[in-house]
């Protein structure tokens, strides 16, 4: 097993083992669960050679395989899941309470880390789409994960409903991409196939539907903030870094299928500004730390969409370097409001302030992280808003006066997420600085901040690793503090004066803020949307599925009579001969219909079960006519253990008299059964010519030599088709179970009723034959 | 002798259509079951029916099909756990509603529209695991048939 | 639901009570020719049953049929004598049968062939002369533990109804 299988395949090992230790580890769970990423974090010894891959069989004649393909740029996204899960995990160790559940929390983290490990890693396209799905049901599993809240579990199902549609538009895309490209695999596609077909702008334009949806691009924003229900391990690791920047790596690995369309540029460039700014907008009038974050990610997410959207070595290079920024100091500031939350009780700006002398260690944090995202030297997130206005320059004064616009608000939403430090101290409870626990996870990624602003030749080191994979090494660009005085350079001044502006005149900007409110948001589209899906659906199953069981039984058999009517009166049949009736048979015959009228006609229960029974013998000793003689063993002893099993239920059933049908519906019925029996003939006779040679001389020929027995039914069953035969079996297993279930569980939701002494002491009352 | 058998067929699973739309529950069971043997019947005698020896390779070829009898075999077991699920699903619904009349079960599923629907469910409501108090007033009386 | 735990566990205190706990119909069957008889067949069915499962593999017969005819057996000898012939709830060999039949499948796929495959050979001993092996006989076994563990298992459910709700007369 190769290194990146491994990364793939050990959180979800870990994710059981987990699962299985909760209960005997408790919080230390945590630790363990950290290890899980070590392969990932080993991957990164691999970074910078050439081109891994791995592939890992499984259906090949379908082109299902499991390939991981690490490219540059695939392994810098595993290794940086890597790092956030680990921290994520050690983290929650300190984080959490001690009533959660851990035999939960970590194994859904781990196969979350799993499933998006796969997601970056994988080549394969279906393979692709299925650890993007599990990415999403993973997340809801997360969001959801203190089920008892309401708006946990909203928020849940919103995530899910949401990225559940992207799901559909990237599985159809992938398909597309599949069949125009002739391969299922992404680096083997034929792009000059894909590029010419018919398919090439559907599939574009589903893509782009899916990554916004992933990456909460407007106006499918709505449901991150909802999502930092989570606990905030959680909103840093998924909601943050890794999951939401899966339609980002969905925007930057197929931009090199679709850049070559205007289409592809003119759609994620101004969509990716437009959610810029109007996240940073909606951060700046949070006043929820998580939800100000949430909006910033949102926000963040725009930025990195709309440079991957250029799709030009430029833009890539920028955005490689801003995703490498943005993890770091967005992780971060999630810890950081986690570490308030746990030490104050409360995560409301208004309630909060003069945090600095009380966690000073966490202040220094929060500083260090939230410069960078304001984009303030010497931070890391300097470096990349310069390339960011460098590339948006080039794409024109106006996308820069966006972007500027955007820049601003981010610049004083960063201010407002700092004002908890200054000023007197007030908080609900007397806070203490957070353990190392807490503290380290946040400072190691503040100081990777700050490495990768005063040291930008390492971070451009880190972002060429990429280089070869989004095919930006022509970009000839350095990261430098200082450019020259160039659009940029104005464009970062411009910035800091209006968010200075921004925070100096903070309570105008908020009036400005509440008059600018609109009165429609995507949140009550989603909400009406849904009520209204629901009450179609409701009244759509009342109207069509309300009926008494027989009339909804009618209506399928009457539309069956008349489609099979149809098709009866339209092919002109081919009866076979009569043929010769054997003698033997004659007796079959009787028993057979016998059995059926008598059923049909009996009142009583005895009569009814021992007729129904002498069907099936009549089936049996057919079997053997037909040269069946397993089916005819199985058939009466399947026959005995039924009547038996009739028997025992009769005791409490009253009957199989015929309740009076009512008017008009007995006729129908007769018809009904009539045209059954016409339709069961004629297919039956129809299907008498064979209209190509029987598959079964395969297994005559080869039972002996393949399965080593001379009963082919029995070779057929456990061998040839020995797949199938688990299959039934399990479906047996199951039927057990249910009626155990059945049986044993009093009515759903409802305590079974009390049984007084009396009724246990006195023996039940039997039934006289 | 596959025409005699087509006949037999479509008797059986009209049989089984009839008692299939009656009102008592038993009945539908009984009448699920007969268009099983139906349908079983109806998959050998498709393969046609030679009077060749039976697919045992101790015997003298030539040798009946196999497939469809190892279909049908796993057919009958199959439809044996549907119709012991079946006979259960009857008797426990005419326990909980008191009668076995199947035209007046069901009313349930025409609900109201606009009753709440569970996406919203209400914050008073717990998890299956949360700790809670035993349920003290849900707890209801049998209900005996008349 | 813990109410409702409660309320069964009153009933049926123990996993199999004797007839004595349980105020049932079928439990306390008092015809001695029947006790006898089913007493005498049952070994024999018993032993019929091993056979078939044995031979299945080239004479009509079978996991299926072996697992059907051992749930009539004990079905009977239940019926019989008021109470199970086994000393552990026939539900518990069906997880056990399952695994048997998927790691049957199991082996030869770690082996790099396909899942499922199935092989078998011969020992040849002065006592049996030929004899042959095969690995199907295993995924049989289980396919018998499934199929008779879920019958007698349904069978059992059904003898033990709560009779709370049952009409006195219908006719």
């Amino acid at each position: 097993m190769g290194l990146m299988t491994a990364a793939v395949a050990l959180p979800f090992l870990m994710a059981a083992l987990c699962a299985a230790l909760a209960g005997r580890l408790g919080r230390a769970t945590g630790v363990l669960a950290a290890l899980a990423f070590v392969p990932a974090l080993l991957l990164a010894s691999r970074t910078g050679g050439e081109t891994l891959s791995e592939t890992t069989r499984w259906v090949p004649d379908l082109g299902l395989n499991l390939v991981f393909r690490g490219d540059g740029f695939s392994l810098m996204f595993a290794v940086l899941i890597g790092v956030i899960g680990t921290l994520a995990s050690l983290y929650s160790v300190t984080y959490l309470s001690d009533r959660e559940r851990f035999g939960r929390f970590y194994p859904y983290l781990l196969a979350f880390g799993g499933s998006m490990l796969g997601l970056v890693l994988s080549d394969n396209l279906a393979a692709l789409f299925a650890f993007w799905e599990m990415t999403s049901v993973t997340s809801f599993l997360l969001i959801g994960l203190w089920h008892t809240r309401s708006s946990a579990r909203d928020g849940a199902v919103k995530a899910f409903l949401i990225s559940a549609l992207g799901g559909v538009a990237l599985l159809a895309a992938v398909a597309m991409l599949g069949l125009a490209g002739g391969s299922a695999q992404l680096s083997q596609l034929d792009l000059d196939a894909v590029r010419a077909s018919p398919l090439f702008v559907p599939a574009l334009l589903l893509t782009v539907l899916a990554a916004a949806t992933k990456s909460a691009q407007l106006p499918f924003h709505l449901w991150l903030p909802t999502a930092m229900e989570a606990p905030t391990p959680v909103s840093a690791f998924l909601h943050s870094a890794t999951m939401v920047k899966a339609g980002v790596l969905l925007v930057a690995k197929f931009g090199l299928i679709f850049s070559v369309s205007p289409l592809w540029s003119g759609l994620l460039v101004p969509l990716g500004l437009a959610t810029m700014v109007w996240g940073a907008w909606l951060a700046l009038r949070q006043n929820d730390l998580k939800a100000l974050l949430a909006y910033s990610t949102v926000s963040q997410l725009g930025l990195l969409v709309s440079l991957y959207g250029v799709a030009d070595a430029e833009g890539r290079f920028a955005a490689t370097t801003h995703l490498l920024n943005h993890a770091a100091f967005k992780a971060a500031l999630f810890f950081v409001v986690g570490i308030i939350d746990h030490e104050t009780g409360t995560r409301d700006v208004r309630r909060l302030s003069g945090l600095r002398r009380a966690l000073p260690v966490t202040f220094v944090v929060a500083v260090l992280a939230a410069l960078s995202m304001a984009g303030l030297p010497p931070l890391g997130g300097f470096l990349s808003k310069e390339l960011f206005y460098e590339t948006m320059w080039h794409q024109g004064p106006l996308f820069l006066a966006v972007a500027v616009a955007g820049g601003a608000l981010t610049f004083a939403y960063s201010a407002r997420l700092l004002r908890v430090f200054t000023g007197e101290l007030s908080a609900p409870k007397v806070p203490h600085e957070a353990g190392a626990g807490l503290t380290v996870p946040a400072a190691l990624l503040a100081g990777a901040a700050l490495l990768m602003g005063l040291w930008p030749a390492l971070t451009e080191t880190l972002t060429r690793t990429a280089q070869e994979a989004l095919a930006f090494a022509s970009y000839g660009g350095h990261i430098r503090w200082w450019h020259g005085v160039t659009p940029a350079l104005l464009g970062t001044l411009v910035t800091w004066a209006l968010g200075a502006a921004l925070v100096w005149q903070a309570p105008a900007a908020q009036r400005l803020q509440e008059r600018l409110t609109p009165r429609w948001n995507a949140n009550l589209s989603y909400v009406l949307i849904l009520t209204l899906l629901n009450t179609l659906a409701s009244r759509v199953t009342a109207r069509t599925q309300g009926l008494a069981l027989p009339d909804q039984l009618r209506l399928s058999l009457g539309a069956s009579a008349l489609i099979g009517g149809y098709a009866v009166w339209q092919a002109p049949q081919v009866l076979p001969r009569l043929g010769t009736v054997p003698l033997e048979a004659l007796p079959v015959a009787a028993l057979l219909v016998a059995g059926a009228v008598g059923v049909a006609l009996s009142r009583n229960r005895l009569t009814a079960v021992v007729l129904t029974g002498l069907t099936g013998f009549g089936s049996a000793v057919s079997f053997l006519l037909m040269r069946a003689p397993d089916l005819a063993l199985t058939q009466l002893l399947v026959e005995t253990v039924t009547v038996i099993l009739f028997l025992l239920v009769f005791r409490f059933l009253p009957g199989v008299r015929d309740l009076p049908r009512t008017r008009g519906r007995l006729g129908l019925d007769l018809l009904l059964s009539a045209a059954a029996a016409a339709g069961a003939t004629l297919l039956v006779m129809a299907s008498l010519r064979f209209l190509a040679p029987p598959i079964s001389p395969y297994y005559l020929l080869n039972s002996y030599k393949e399965g080593g027995g001379k009963n082919v039914v029995n070779v057929i069953l456990v061998d040839f088709r020995g797949f199938d035969t688990l299959g039934e079996i399990t479906v047996v297993a199951v039927v057990a179970l249910a009626v155990g279930a059945l049986v044993r569980l009093g009515r759903p939701g409802q305590a079974p009723p009390e049984v007084d002494a009396e009724q246990l002491a006195a023996p039940a009352p039997r039934r006289k034959p | 002798m596959e025409p005699l058998f087509a006949l037999l067929i479509g008797v059986l699973v009209g049989t089984g259509v009839f008692l299939l739309l009656s009102r008592t529950i038993i009945r539908v069971v009984l009448g699920l079951a007969f268009i099983a043997y139906g349908v079983n019947l109806a998959i050998l005698t498709v393969a046609g029916l030679r009077p060749d020896a039976p697919p045992l390779l101790t015997l003298k070829g030539p040798y009946v099909d196999p497939l469809p009898q190892a279909l049908v075999l796993t057919a009958i077991v199959i439809g044996f756990a549907t119709t012991a699920l079946l006979l259960t699903v009857a008797l426990r619904a005419y326990q909980v509603a008191g009668h076995d009349d199947v035209e007046a079960f069901g009313d349930s599923l025409a609900r109201d529209p606009d009753s709440p629907d569970g996406l919203h469910a209400d914050a008073s409501h717990l998890g299956p695991d949360e700790p809670t108090e035993a349920p003290t007033s849900t707890r209801r009386a049998p209900r005996r048939p008349a | 639901m813990s109410g409702g735990r409660k309320g069964r566990a009153g009933k049926r205190p123990a996993a199999r009570p004797g007839p004595a706990a349980r105020p049932n119909a079928l439990t306390d069957v008092g015809d001695p020719v029947l006790r006898v008889v089913s007493r005498a067949a049952f070994a024999l069915v018993m032993l019929l049953t091993a056979l078939l499962l044995w031979r299945g593999h080239n004479a009509p017969g079978g996991g299926f049929i072996a697992g059907l005819m051992t749930a009539c057996a004990l079905i009977l000898h239940r019926v019989a004598n008021g109470r199970c012939a086994l000393n552990f709830p026939p539900l518990t060999v069906v997880p056990w049968g399952l695994a048997l039949s998927f790691t049957t499948g199991l082996v030869p796929y770690l082996l790099g062939r396909a899942y499922l495959k199935s092989d078998y050979g011969y020992v040849s001993t002065p006592l049996t002369g030929e004899f042959e092996w095969a690995t199907a006989l295993l995924f049989d076994v289980g396919v018998y533990l499934i199929v008779a563990g879920s019958a007698l298992h349904i069978a059992y459910e059904l003898i033990d109804v709560n009779p709370r709700e049952r009409v006195e007369d219908d006719r």
